[in-house]
């Protein structure tokens, strides 16, 4: 386990990059997820003034 | 009111999927539908090909353990090319044609593009101290690289330059589609020029100079990283989208249910 963590010498290099690469992609992800879910609630603010109730009632029928 | 738009009276169209997804309606819910079954396949890959690359893969003859960096540093440099080739396409769809559903998906791949390049140039410098002795040296791959980097952000800084979300996305685009002459550059710049980044050594032409043992976590690190692209522009689409449609009628019979109940 010990050797699998030194990675012959270079750990600061291989697991440097891999977290680096790693803290990214994770961070996009959740980030872009976030920023989706406050879309879909701002979406649904904006479609609740009178007007849109409205129009939206009207389609249902 | 039962008028029927020209398109669906006619017999079947061999365009109709392509028609499809040009609406903004129909991309959100497909990608609503696919997103999370291509994020379980892309984290079973990734695991996969973590556990292949890093425990079971050989070290390097001549680089020991430290050529593991490939497994990511050369699918994020694959990727950050390929998601600017998509996002000037999309662009280029958007401006010419006009097409909604372009102009998101390019501005949804932007920032996916930029840290994608950022991935690649973080992980090339930590694997070139140790072999080449430098985190940063001014050659040909690297530079153009680096202004691949910059066409990202500028993209992105256009996009946001303007009041009206239309017209940043079209100046956006004009730079975009410009910046595709990069791509090429990129990719030849280890060729025209001595440069200290070797050549590549999976795409060339016949048998690939890699241990299998190597070359399958490669591969497979690439799909994983194809399908996280996907995924994560299935996400950032859907926020685009609304962003810009939210006074249409499918999003507000959508969300106005929802936030009825």
């Amino acid at each position: 386990m010990m050797e699998f963590l030194n990675m012959g010498g270079y750990a600061f290099f291989v697991w440097g990059s891999y977290l680096v690469v790693a803290v990214c992609m994770v961070g996009m992800y959740l980030f872009s997820r976030r920023s989706l879910h406050s879309a879909k609630q701002i979406a649904a603010t904006r479609t609740r003034t009178p007007r849109n109730k409205v129009r939206v009632r009207a389609s249902k029928e | 009111m039962s008028r029927k738009s020209p398109v669906e009276n006619s017999s079947p169209n061999p365009w109709r999927w392509f028609h499809r997804f040009g609406s903004p309606e129909y991309v959100y819910g497909f990608s609503e539908k696919w997103a999370p079954r291509l994020a379980i396949l892309m984290a079973i890959l990734f695991l996969t090909g973590l556990y292949l690359g890093l425990v079971v893969a050989p070290p390097d003859y001549q680089m020991g353990d430290n050529y593991r960096i490939i497994f990511i540093h050369v699918p994020s440099a694959w990727m950050s090319m390929s998601a600017y080739f998509v996002m000037a396409l999309a662009a280029l769809c958007g401006l010419v044609w006009h097409m909604k559903v372009g102009d998101a998906v390019a501005r949804a791949c932007a920032p996916v593009g930029a840290m994608f390049t950022i991935c690649a140039l973080v992980s090339g410098s930590l694997w070139g101290k140790p072999t080449w002795g430098t985190y940063w040296v001014w050659d040909a791959r690297l530079t153009s690289f680096l202004v691949l980097l910059f066409l990202y952000l500028g993209y992105i800084a256009l996009v946001h330059a303007f009041e009206d979300r239309k017209s940043g996305t079209r100046a956006a685009a004009v730079l975009a589609i410009v910046g595709v002459i990069n791509l090429p550059i990129i990719h030849y710049s280890v060729e025209w020029w001595n440069t200290l980044h070797q050549g590549s050594t999976v795409t060339k032409l016949g048998r690939p100079s890699i241990d299998i043992r190597m070359l399958i976590p490669l591969l497979i690190m690439f799909v994983a990283y194809n399908l996280y692209f996907v995924t994560v522009i299935m996400i950032r689409l859907r926020t685009e989208i609304l962003t810009t449609e939210y006074r249409t009628r499918w999003v507000a019979n959508r969300f106005g249910q929802e936030a009825e109940t």
